[in-house]
């Protein structure tokens, strides 16, 4: 997963994640990076490459988001 | 409740710069009504002056800290700032978020005149419950008037403890889950809580002085630590260390700010934060050694990369 939601509170964080896994989306809450967003909490992986797809559904459900960026945690990486 | 219900326009309240969220939000909200606030700063290590909290009561009407820090499990003293309060004739609020159920508070004996718990930690309740203690005597506000289900009669709210401030139905099964929690406590006792606690926070911050590029934060001394700590690693963010603990060993961390930006500034880690783990009742020493060697694998990885390895 390539793409990373942020938000401004953990509330729109959960409901994005309940609704894109209910739509089939692979998507993940990851604790959200300082260097993208200051609003310290939850953030949400998902597949940039859908992200038209992705906002008009969180756009539908009212989920408010802060930013969407194209963002890879070096983190996976790891092994 | 206890911030509200006390402070008018006019009084000065003190407190410190390690406060929580919960404490301060309120603070800054009743500064904005004209309140006057001071805060008192603290040491790097989370330690705070009774000189300096002892100079800036003078003429408060309330000091109001924490019994620990919630970033860097710095416990305060007191019994000690009680004493001091009693003296400049303040009121002493006292926040035991971090410690009821955890460290042995005896009212009957400390001059501490509010204090106020959460149930959903060291005493292992419902979240959503927890309780404020007024000493018999302090004048306090309501800050919900309603039902009682007493002195029906009249339509003004009653003066009495604790109807004064209990409007409205109550979080019954909270408060029974609650009552579960804290006579599961009192059957350890706090003080075999604490000693638990203690042991596993010293092992885990002794284990982790010796890993390169790991840094702990707070007090020194075991004795002046509740069951957090939190951690810095040179190199990975606290992200970054939350993501792989979770995702790479199952191990929970909470990182970032912690809801207490001012005590980050305090510690010097404004505005990236820590990692911080609480050790409670129900952790072991296995896990606090598991966790010590994922922090091993992690700056070892991170000294990789930072190498260009990768």
């Amino acid at each position: 997963m390539d793409g990373l939601i942020s938000f401004f509170g953990s509330h729109h964080a959960i409901r994005a994640e309940t609704v894109l896994k209910r739509h089939g989306h692979a998507t993940r809450l990851v604790p959200g990076p300082r260097e993208l967003s200051p609003n310290c909490g939850v953030a949400l992986r998902f597949e940039y490459a859908r992200r038209d797809e992705v906002l008009a559904l969180l756009g539908d459900r009212r989920v408010r988001i802060d930013g969407v960026h194209l963002y890879t945690p070096r983190t996976d990486g790891f092994s | 409740m206890a911030l509200a219900g006390l402070l008018r326009p006019g009084d000065r309240v003190v407190t410190t710069a390690i406060e929580h969220n919960s404490v301060m939000r309120p603070l800054r909200h009743l500064e904005s009504l004209g309140v006057a606030l001071t805060v008192v700063p603290c040491g790097r290590d989370g330690a705070i002056s009774a000189e300096r909290i002892d100079a800036a009561l003078q003429g408060a009407r309330l000091l109001v800290t924490t019994h620990a820090s919630n970033v860097s499990g710095a416990i305060l003293p007191i019994g000690e700032l009680a004493a001091l309060a009693q003296r400049r004739r303040a009121l002493y609020l006292v926040d035991a978020a971090q410690t009821a159920g955890i460290v042995p508070i005896d009212l009957g004996t400390t001059e501490v005149d509010l204090l106020a718990f959460t149930g959903h930690k060291g005493l292992f309740g419902p979240p959503g419950t927890g309780g404020l203690y007024v000493r018999e005597g302090v004048e306090i506000q309501p800050l919900v008037r309603g039902g009682t289900g007493s002195d029906s009669a009249h339509e003004v709210q009653p003066a009495f403890m604790p109807d004064a401030l209990e409007s409205g139905t109550l979080n019954v099964a909270g408060i029974a889950g609650l009552g579960a929690g804290v006579r599961f406590v009192a059957g350890i006792g706090v003080d075999a809580v604490q000693a638990h606690e203690r042991r596993l926070a010293t092992r885990f911050v002794d284990a982790a002085a010796e890993i390169p590029r790991v840094m702990v934060h707070g007090p020194a001394g075991a004795a002046e630590r509740c069951g957090i700590v939190s951690f810095s690693v040179a190199g990975v963010s606290p992200s970054e260390v939350g993501l792989l603990l979770d995702e790479s060993f199952g191990i929970m961390a909470r990182t970032g700010l912690h809801c207490a930006p001012s005590a980050h500034r305090t510690l010097g880690t404004f505005p990236a934060g820590t990692v911080r783990f609480g050790f409670g009742w129900f952790n072991t020493a296995a896990e606090v050694d598991a966790a010590v060697d994922a922090l091993r694998q992690i700056v070892a990885w991170s000294t990789k990369a930072a190498a260009g390895a990768m």
